[in-house]
């Protein structure tokens, strides 16, 4: 990249912030720059229909206020939500049968074949 | 007050993104001050890239249920939070087209028509007429251009914050700018001088 390019950006940069914020003024730019305004005047016209043509638009207000319902809606009917909301005393019981549910399902999955067979002989 | 849910009662709007994004994980209403926050800006963008109002909002509102279905994962490693909207918004846009088979030219009458109210009605007409060259043009551009000028003209935004958002340097974002406004002034040259479409098709393949 040479000297002249890296100029031109940064000069390019400076006459856009001088257009949108109104900065400094556009020809103090092109004086600091020592650059001939005809060379970059198409670049200086395109910024200012760039800046006319692209308005920042708004959504609806009913839809901010919808989405921002249905937002609220789904995150209390959420699982983890609901589990949050909960006193901590049912938080603990729910942890604790949950654990205690867990345990028992390993302990059937893993009974020792003689217990398995006492079982069935039982019933037989 | 439950062992995972702490209600903080606090002045939501004093408060800076990365403490709403902590809060947001437990607490509906911090959420609901982000989305207050960024749901115009989120919306202006994916607006300009969609180029219709009814996909702007559809798209919208999948960017806030991602968000707020993953904000227990996001960490704040330098990339503010809005950059990381922006980038939800960014993927979502590009699936969007992806799924698309034709795009859509923006609509322009609410706006263009306000802006354009006081002036006379030949005025007026040359005048959308351009703007609507220049939107198309703009629109025709790399992704990632686009989304440049977006953040530059329609959120104010500087090159360092630009750089946050695209993952750049503000050097690059300046050079980047720079081909941006070339290619563009190249693109509407071409259309003014009434290029065929084929020829037109094959100088933009030079430009980028």
């Amino acid at each position: 990249m040479t000297i002249s390019d890296v100029k031109m950006q940064n000069l390019i940069s400076d006459v856009s912030d001088a257009i949108l914020y109104g900065k400094s003024d556009l020809d103090a730019v092109l004086r600091r720059y020592n650059v001939p305004a005809q060379e970059v005047d198409d670049l200086i016209s395109l910024v200012f229909a760039l800046q006319d043509t692209l308005v920042e638009v708004q959504p609806s207000r009913a839809f901010q206020q919808r989405l921002k319902a249905e937002l609220i809606e789904s995150r209390r009917s959420s699982f983890v939500w609901r589990l949050r909301r909960l006193p901590a005393r049912v938080q603990m019981a729910a942890l604790a049968a949950l654990a205690g549910g867990f345990m028992l399902l390993l302990r059937r999955r893993f009974v020792p074949r003689e217990r398995v067979e006492e079982i069935a002989s039982i019933g037989s | 007050m439950g062992l995972f849910n702490r209600k903080h009662k606090k002045d939501y709007r004093s408060i800076d993104d990365a403490e709403l994004v902590v809060l947001a994980r437990d607490d509906g209403d911090a959420f609901g001050e982000l989305y207050e926050r960024y749901l115009p800006r989120i919306f202006n963008y994916i607006y300009y890239r969609t180029g219709n109002q009814q996909d702007a909002e559809d798209l919208t509102a999948k960017v806030f249920y991602r968000a707020m279905a993953h904000i227990e994962n996001y960490v704040d490693k330098g990339v503010p939070f809005q950059a990381w909207l922006y980038r939800i918004a960014h993927n979502l846009v590009a699936n969007f087209h992806r799924d698309q088979s034709r795009r859509k030219i923006i609509p322009l009458d609410d706006y263009v028509a306000h802006a354009l109210r006081s002036e006379g009605p030949d005025r007026q007409t040359e005048d959308r007429e351009e703007r609507e060259q220049l939107l198309a043009a703009i629109r025709r551009l790399p992704p990632e251009r686009q989304q440049l000028l977006l953040l530059k003209f329609t959120q104010d935004k500087s090159n360092a914050e630009i750089g946050e958002v695209m993952e750049r340097t503000e050097g690059a974002v300046k050079s980047l700018y720079h081909r941006t406004l070339l290619a563009l002034r190249d693109e509407l040259q071409m259309q003014e001088s009434g290029l065929s479409e084929a020829q037109q098709v094959n100088s933009r393949k030079k430009l980028k």
